[in-house]
């Protein structure tokens, strides 16, 4: 699983938010992307996964050995591809209980196809299994119903990528509007997924503890572009990220 | 009687129109203001074919809905990527351009002069207009059928998640754009099959059946009645054109006087009734929550009180008209008393308050659905 992006910028109205030469994602089990406000990390995910037009530049995403051109798909393609991104800001299906918005996450399109539209949902004996597993991990208020709080919501928002079963998951600030043993609690799913194979993960965060603790390699950006990448250590002691970014 | 039956063929229209736009906005949220268009396309499309070419009943349908269709997939392909206020525009263009036309091109719709004879698909001398009644039934009962369907699907559920979130919906891998495509093409031509349905109805076609009031009939019916519920198109309707356009405007005893001012009236009480919804339940009389088959009981208890009232009241006239006839004069008049009036102001009420109207037209639901 790789993702490399090379020549990407990104510019509204000829002011530049992203400018990278190359950069490559996947190496490693779970990488981390810093860097201050307005370095253009958002920016980088969006177009990684289509929801944001490039001005210039390449997105190659290789699995299982084949190389896909992101540039040429839309949105929904990029996900089924297998790399999916968590929000930053919340974002859900407010008609939808956290059940049905799990189930419908992890439904294949062609089963909600026209044949589908008449027949109730037979559901899936294996997917009602790994849903339960998931809602008894997290304390929700009530599982079955809605998603009312902001943190209920950013945890089904990340819950939804995961039951996709993505490849690659790219997770925007994920720590932001959870309480802290949540975030230690998704974090460590996420681990163990890693560590099992199913899927490379790339966290975009601020709270430099949980990357710090987390990551196997860090990215740094800063004005919208790549300055230094190395493991968490390297990174930590690189004078320009220390200037750049931790104010010292 | 002929009247009450083509009345009621009509409210059977307006409520598979009103379903087909639950489906559009109240599923899917694609704000389609351009109903009259695409029911006026299928009416004058039939119209015609069986007119002007000579077509048979089935044949004339079947080019009706696929010119429907056609239009309203190049409709969707232009519209549907844009935002709210871009679909709502573009469909009432559509609806308007469908009206222009039909006036100007003359060599094909006979323009204001009209067009018609349409026929019945079968004829059985006086039977002919019960029967086709009755088909009408079947058809909209299939639709109705067909959405309380809908809403317990994986179909259903993927409709309500791009409503609510078409970014991220997309982002989980869903197609969005060929899901909204496929289902405004859907419901597009299930208008236009209504509005093939409704020329034989009218049998004499004039452009001024294709007017913007027939689409606000249709969205105020939806969004009184709850537009996010499966039944919620049935109710709305029976609330607003069944009582006002059936009960009121044909059976109330409304001298000629004030006849007149009906239809203003109506407007009047619609948009009083719209403005409350809106400010006290925007979703409507019907939350999208309440489980259907609630609804329908409800409706059944209804019509067992409104028949039970109906009944004390008929046995209370009767007693007072026999103690009238045996002028026993005290004791009879002071028995009946107590009894009638609660019985006269109830039936005083229905054409004022919704929601003992509602009851009833809620329980007319689940009457058409049995036939299918």
């Amino acid at each position: 699983m790789k993702l490399t992006a090379s020549g990407l910028s990104k510019s509204y109205t000829a002011h530049p938010v992203l400018n990278i030469q190359e950069i490559m994602f996947g190496g490693h089990g779970i990488e981390g992307l810093i860097g201050p406000n307005g370095a253009g990390k958002s920016t980088l995910l969006g177009c990684l996964t289509r929801r944001i037009p490039p001005t210039t530049g390449s997105v190659t995403f290789e699995r299982d050995g084949q190389d896909h051109d992101l540039i040429s798909l839309s949105s929904h393609q990029v996900a089924q591809l297998g790399l999916v991104k968590t929000n930053q800001r919340i974002q859900g299906f407010e008609s939808l209980t956290i059940r049905d918005q799990l189930r419908m996450a992890a439904t294949p399109p062609q089963r909600e196809g026209w044949r589908f539209s008449w027949k109730p949902d037979p559901g899936d004996p294996e997917l009602e299994a790994t849903i339960d597993g998931l809602l008894d991990r997290f304390p929700f208020s009530n599982p079955d119903g809605f998603a009312k709080s902001g943190g209920e919501k950013k945890l089904v928002d990340i819950l939804r990528c995961l039951i996709v079963k993505p490849k690659m998951l790219l997770m925007d600030e994920p720590a932001a509007g959870l309480p802290d043993e949540i975030t230690q609690e998704v974090m460590g799913l996420v681990r163990s997924m890693v560590e099992e194979g199913e899927l490379v993960v790339l966290i975009i965060e601020h709270d430099l503890e949980l990357i710090w603790n987390n990551c196997d390699y860090v990215h740094f950006l800063s004005e919208g572009e790549l300055l230094f990448q190395g493991d968490p250590d390297e990174v930590k002691n690189n004078r320009v990220v220390a200037e750049k970014y931790m104010g010292v | 009687m002929a009247y009450l039956v083509f009345s009621l063929s009509l409210l059977l229209i307006y409520v598979g129109l009103a379903l087909a736009l639950h489906i559009q906005f109240g599923l899917l949220g694609i704000p389609n203001f351009g109903v009259v268009g695409f029911w006026g396309l299928g009416m004058y499309a039939m119209g015609v074919f069986q007119v002007q070419l000579d077509l048979s009943f089935v044949d004339a349908i079947v080019l009706s809905v696929a010119c429907v269709a056609a239009a309203s997939w190049v409709i969707g392909r232009l519209v549907l990527r844009l935002d709210a206020q871009g679909i709502l525009c573009a469909t009432i263009a559509f609806s308007a351009i469908v009206a222009l036309l039909i006036v100007t091109e003359k060599w094909m719709t006979m323009g204001v002069v009209g067009l018609g004879t349409i026929k019945y698909p079968v004829r059985i001398g006086g039977a002919t207009e019960y029967l086709y009644f009755f088909f009408l039934i079947a058809v909209v009962a299939a639709l109705q059928l067909f959405t309380l369907r809908l809403h317990k699907s994986t179909t259903g559920r993927l409709l309500l998640a791009i409503r609510d979130n078409e970014e991220v919906a997309a982002s989980l891998g869903k197609d969005t754009y060929a899901v909204k495509t496929f289902w405004f093409v859907i419901t597009c031509i299930a208008m236009g099959l209504l509005g093939a349905l409704s020329a034989p109805l009218n049998q004499f076609l004039t452009p001024n059946m294709i007017v913007p009031s027939v689409t606000f009939a249709v969205w105020i019916a939806l969004v009184l009645g709850g537009k996010e519920h499966s039944l919620g198109a049935v109710v709305g309707v029976f609330i607003t054109f069944g009582i006002f356009d059936i009960l009121i405007e044909t059976y109330a005893p409304v001298t000629p006087e004030l006849a007149v001012y009906v239809p203003n009236f109506k407007l009047f009480v619609y948009g009083l009734l719209l403005v409350g919804v809106l400010m006290f339940k925007p979703v409507g009389l019907l939350d999208p929550g309440l489980p259907p088959e609630a609804v329908i009981g409800k409706g059944i208890e209804g019509v067992r009180t409104g028949v039970a009232l109906g009944r004390r009241l008929v046995a209370s006239s009767v007693s007072t008209a026999k103690t009238t006839s045996g002028t026993t004069g005290k004791t009879g008049s002071s028995s009946s008393g107590p009894d009638e009036s609660p019985a006269v102001t109830a039936t005083a009420e229905p054409g004022a308050s919704a929601p003992e109207a509602d009851g009833i037209s809620q329980a007319k639901d689940p009457t058409p659905e049995k036939p299918s």
